[in-house]
């Protein structure tokens, strides 16, 4: 009875901690550096102006690839 | 989010990108909508398009003088289309000899934001850390689970001369709150209400000639999303301008209902970290919110409201 009693209070805080708990706060520097990355589909230079994207396409004769996303495509999307 | 997961995550695909296309990648609502010759020229090009008929999100590949060589949306996530598309595409393109001027005299503005004069704009940073998720076969929504997020940040020029007193002005601190402490790793969130911001500590310290930001946020909805975080912050004023706006906002976050895709099972920890935006096309981008009239919201605060209770 009593070991029964045991094992359902250890699942019970189990539950409880699964329900309640998150992970400790990180260190402020490293989660700032882990966090403010740059991705690689950054490392296109991506225009946000369409008259300046289409006079460089005519200038330097390239197609204009365009990626359109509702939102802020380069941003929140 | 899938987009930058799959297609934009292959090599070749973003040396096409950097060195044989010129890369556009603008709102596509504001974009649609716009009341100039921006929107015009890109209505034209997007109504080129046949399908999908439900949306016109996806790329599009076209001549300066609007002719579509290739529009897709699917599959998503990518399979290896994009990067045919972009090579197909170039094999046969052919420069127009003439191009027509488009008139720029008039700008849209509310189809292209910009940061207010004098204001300053810094990038925003999103992660779900320590989720746990249900399991899926859905390889779009795996592929996004520890995605990043991003939005920009608007700083005004009256909240920058505050700064420079070694205050933190209410409004900034709300923006900051609302419109920014969301789960936008998965898409597009809901921002949260003035109401919602239940508690806010904040204490400010000089340091090194630097603001030291130490506090705690709790937002709350009645029926929703809830997010109890640590704030810390440094930030530094030099001159007039910010020099220095490094942020990191961490805390358990719940949802009971997705804003889109799917919601961690249980408490998760989210994280929302800030850095000043390089100049250039990265401050351009403009925050998710700016067309909500609360975005730029300078008086009747909730923040000012906790604040002052606490004095």
């Amino acid at each position: 009875m009593a070991k029964s009693l045991m094992v359902w209070l250890a699942a019970a805080g189990v539950l409880l901690a699964q329900e309640t708990t998150t992970a400790p706060a990180r260190d402020f520097a490293s989660l700032h550096s882990q966090l403010c990355k740059k991705e690689k589909w950054e490392t296109v230079a991506w225009r946000t102006d369409l008259h300046e994207s289409r006079a460089a396409a005519v200038t330097e004769g390239k197609p204009l690839f365009i990626w359109a996303m509702d939102g802020q495509t380069l941003g929140c999307t | 989010m899938v987009d930058r997961a799959s297609a934009f995550a292959d090599d070749e695909t973003l040396e096409l990108l950097r060195t044989k296309y010129v890369a556009f990648a603008p709102s596509l609502t504001e974009l649609l909508k716009a009341r100039d010759s921006a929107g015009d020229f890109f209505r034209k090009v997007v109504n080129q398009r046949a399908e999908p008929k439900h949306s016109k999100q996806g790329y599009y590949i076209c001549s300066p003088d609007g002719t579509l060589i290739k529009g897709w949306m699917y599959p998503r996530p990518d399979d290896g289309t994009m990067k045919r598309y972009m090579k197909e595409a170039l094999a046969n393109y052919q420069s127009p000899k003439q191009v027509d001027p488009l008139d720029t005299s008039r700008i849209d503005r509310y189809a292209n934001p910009v940061v207010p004069p004098g204001g300053q704009v810094a990038e925003v940073f999103t992660r779900l850390l320590d989720a746990k998720w249900q399991p899926t076969n859905l390889e779009r929504f795996s592929m996004i689970r520890g995605a990043l997020g991003r939005d920009r940040l608007w700083i005004t020029k009256s909240e920058i001369q505050e700064l420079a007193k070694g205050a933190v002005p209410d409004s900034l601190l709300e923006r900051m709150l609302r419109f920014h402490m969301v789960d936008n790793t998965r898409g597009v969130p809901a921002l949260w209400q003035k109401g919602d911001i239940k508690d806010l500590q904040i204490k400010i310290t000089p340091h090194n000639g630097a603001l030291r930001v130490d506090g705690s946020v709790l937002l709350e909805e009645s029926t929703n999303r809830r997010f109890e975080a640590k704030i810390e912050g440094t930030l530094e004023v030099k001159g007039e301008k910010i020099s220095r706006f490094d942020f990191v906002v961490q805390g358990s976050h719940t949802a009971k209902k997705p804003d889109v895709g799917e919601i961690p099972l249980g408490a998760a920890t989210l994280a929302v970290a800030f850095s000043l935006a390089e100049a250039g096309e990265p401050a351009r981008v403009p925050p998710l919110y700016t067309w909500h009239g609360d975005y730029l919201k300078a008086d009747h605060l909730r923040v000012t409201e906790l604040r002052q209770s606490k004095k």
